[in-house]
């Protein structure tokens, strides 16, 4: 079910709401096998979507330091089951239970806003987030963001490319590790300075193209697929409806 | 003697674009080397392997005899030099002076002698004097220089030069030019470089190849490609203003750059002025 394009599309709301409701949703459980169960779904729903097996990987595996070092030190800190020791250091059992819930959260979060920014246009993302009534400015600068982070992106790598083309590498260069530094240094503060300049001239084009931050498009004019719509909100209810399921079966999910 | 050869390059970028297909030609030691084509036809991505930036999709790079790879780029990088179209991106430290210094520390030299070939290199294009100015306040004739400086001080065997003449005025273009030509003609340094203007090509090489949509349509002598019309044409090129002028007029041997289009005419006048003179002996 390939999301992206107009005229094919699922109506961005339907796909915002749906990740929020996740979210809300993993918030509140605390089972590990209803989250896992959770996540599996998502990532079904996600390559049905069409998001890249890849993108997936990279944009969940882009969060594991973050809720990795959280989750890291859950078993030394909660619960009174030991059930390992390090260096006189004990861990738990609850903590460890709560560590991989804590990872699973923020799995599942990622997952359910993977589905929705992977297969949404950014123009898309404001006209939803605006439904569900984000400030405007607020919505406006995101989007701006976005656009500036593509920017910012081609200039670093064209940066990188022309400190490759003359010989710089991070390891083992022979100037040192303090040259390294120093000239990655220089490396980010021109990408920050020029990126700005760049993004001058990007907001005056916009401008002088008739943007205005305060006039994002009705999605009700936007003509999204019926059909696409409806298989979403029904794909979207099965996953959800995951959780009531599991409860009627007698598993614990909070 | 080659100073590169490819073989059925084709690279394929990683959203599935074609940039090249199957792209043969070689360049000899001390060639001037037009790479032409319309924007999109892979001028840049044909330019960018043989820096090692790019690694190819199938086929081989061979530059400097050393054919490219990711384990190889170090090596190469030292022996070709690249030039960006954008000078913004390759200068990009503080002063001048360290920008040019760059290459040279990052090829192992101490600071003291990379500054005194920084020096050095930035005296031999007439620019020394902006040594300790700050990139962001120079001009964009001044920058494409510094960049300039900046690879020829590791004294590459080969320059590749992407659009090098694009964005500048007629008196940095002028100057340019010139740097180039006499890198190629009195160093010996095989020059390649991209453009799209068949003025520009005329002007600075020997040779030139012809790109479109990723495919090499044409390789050879640049005066033979660039009176090929028809070529230039389905290329999405076109001729010099010379060349569309006295076509009709020189259909045999038709003139491409300035000069020859003035020896043109001074032929056709020739001609012209021998018969009014017969006339006028008839007459007499």
């Amino acid at each position: 079910m390939d999301m992206k394009g107009k005229s094919a599309a699922v109506d961005p709301r339907a796909k915002l709401i749906f990740s929020l409701a996740v979210i809300v949703v993993a918030v509140l459980l605390n089972s590990v096998l209803v989250l896992a169960v959770l996540l599996f779904l998502l990532v079904l729903l996600a390559l049905l979507c069409g998001v890249r097996p890849a993108e997936l990987g990279l944009r969940l595996s882009v969060v594991l330091p973050f809720a990795g070092i959280m989750a890291l030190w859950q078993p030394f800190i909660r619960g009174d089951t030991v059930i390992f020791s390090f260096h006189g250091i004990t861990g738990t059992l609850e903590g460890s239970i709560f560590a991989l819930v804590l990872l699973l959260r923020v799995f599942v979060a990622v997952a359910a806003l993977t589905i929705f920014t992977a297969t949404t246009t950014e123009t898309e993302i404001g006209t939803a987030l605006r439904y569900i009534r984000v400030p405007g400015v607020l919505v406006a600068t995101l989007l701006m963001t976005l656009r500036y982070l593509s920017v910012l992106n081609g200039r670093r790598e064209r940066i990188r490319e022309a400190q490759a083309s003359r010989l710089f590498v991070k390891r083992r260069n022979p100037a040192g590790a303090g040259w390294v530094l120093r000239n990655l240094a220089y490396g980010v503060a021109l990408l920050f300075i020029s990126s700005y300049e760049e993004g001058e001239r990007v907001y005056e084009s916009m401008v002088s193209r008739g943007y205005r931050h305060d006039r994002i498009p009705d999605p009700a004019s936007d003509g999204y697929s019926g059909i696409k719509n409806a298989l979403f909100c029904v794909l979207a209810v099965c996953v959800l409806s995951i959780v009531p399921i599991m409860l009627l079966l007698g598993f614990s999910v909070l | 003697m080659r100073a590169i050869e490819v073989r059925g390059l084709s690279y394929t970028y990683h959203d599935g674009t074609p940039g090249l297909r199957e792209v043969t030609f070689s360049v000899e030691k001390g060639d001037a080397v037009a790479v032409m084509g319309p924007n999109g036809a892979g001028k840049t991505t044909l330019l960018k392997h043989l820096n090692a930036l790019l690694l190819p999709t199938s086929g081989t790079v061979i530059a400097a005899g050393i054919e490219v790879s990711r384990k190889a780029a170090a090596e190469i990088r030292k022996k070709v030099g690249f030039l960006f179209q954008n000078p913004e991106d390759q200068v990009f430290s503080p002063t001048v002076l360290e920008d040019v210094m760059f290459g040279p520390i990052n090829m192992g030299y101490s600071r003291t002698e990379a500054e005194s070939l920084a020096c050095a290199s930035l005296k031999s294009l007439g620019i020394e004097s902006l040594a300790d100015r700050h990139p962001a306040h120079l001009s964009y004739g001044q920058k494409k220089k510094v960049a300039l400086a900046g690879v020829l001080v590791m004294e590459p065997e080969i320059l590749v030069m992407d659009e090098p003449l694009a964005g500048l005025d007629y008196a940095g273009m002028k100057d340019l030019m010139g740097i180039i030509r006499k890198l190629n003609r009195e160093n010996g340094m095989t020059v390649i470089f991209s453009t799209h203007l068949t003025e520009r090509a005329a002007a600075l090489s020997n040779r030139t190849i012809i790109l479109n949509s990723g495919r090499c349509v044409a390789e050879g002598k640049t005066e033979v490609l660039l009176t090929d019309t028809e070529l230039l044409r389905r290329a999405g090129l076109e001729p010099t203003v010379v060349t569309s002028l006295l076509l009709p007029f020189c259909p045999e041997a038709p003139p491409v750059t300035e000069e020859e289009g003035v020896k043109a005419i001074a032929r056709l006048l020739g001609k012209a002025r021998k018969p009014l003179q017969e006339d006028d002996g008839h007459e007499g």
